[in-house]
């Protein structure tokens, strides 16, 4: 495949509320201006981005419960879940660290245990009610996850 | 502990300003560890690597 230019890695997020969004770009474009910022409000978009892109990820961040998108006259969309996404990770091999953020503790350990089984390296951060919990935890375990994730210079030959 | 170029505080767009402060640090005698250097290339394209 010919790649006319090259595309910055991405920090990839599934967040569908609103004031979380605003905060956590704020943290990202301050804490990882060098690295686009990618967000979804449904599990459906976000996999289809990662199909389209496997190799852009520098971390995925994935919330579970996401709420119904209302389209034109009353009809919604069902948004799906943090599950679903998760889900189709564990069928990729792993190439990025995943963060999740949510407080529905069963659905979180059901998707731990799928990622860590399929390989990926999984941190969690337990939401809070208002959004400081992204100004201090969330993006803590974010940066932690980027650092951490960082490959040994031994595979990097190419860098001298 | 990690030492990274990705804060506001060592934001370095090359190897060597990295490399610097982990040797004054090292003389400062705190001890860095092997693999602890790690280096975000500031084009975001290429991907982070540990630098020593």
């Amino acid at each position: 495949m010919i790649q006319n230019f090259a595309q910055r890695l991405q920090i990839v997020v599934l967040e569908d509320n609103s004031e979380r969004r605003e905060a956590m770009m704020d943290c990202l474009r301050d804490r990882f201006a060098r690295y686009d910022i990618v967000l979804f409000a449904t599990a459906v978009e976000m996999i289809d981005h990662l199909r389209r892109h496997p190799d852009l990820p520098l971390v995925i961040a994935l919330d579970h419960d996401l709420d119904l998108v209302p389209i034109a006259g009353k009809r919604v969309i069902d948004p799906g879940t943090g599950r679903d996404v998760a889900d189709y990770l564990a069928s990729q091999s792993p190439n990025c660290p995943v963060v999740i953020h949510s407080s529905n503790v069963p659905a979180v350990t059901g998707m731990i245990q799928t990622l860590e089984e399929s390989g990926w390296s999984v941190s969690r951060v337990i939401p809070d009610a208002d959004t400081r919990w992204i100004r201090q935890a969330w993006i803590t375990a974010i940066r932690n996850a980027i650092v951490s994730a960082v490959a040994p210079a031994t595979v990097h030959s190419d860098h001298s | 502990m990690d030492l990274t170029n990705l804060s506001g505080t060592f934001l370095f767009d090359d190897e060597s300003g990295l490399r610097e402060v982990a040797k004054v640090i090292r003389q400062a005698g705190i001890p860095v560890m092997t693999g602890a250097v790690r280096f975000f290339p500031v084009d975001g394209i290429t991907r982070p690597y540990i630098l020593e």
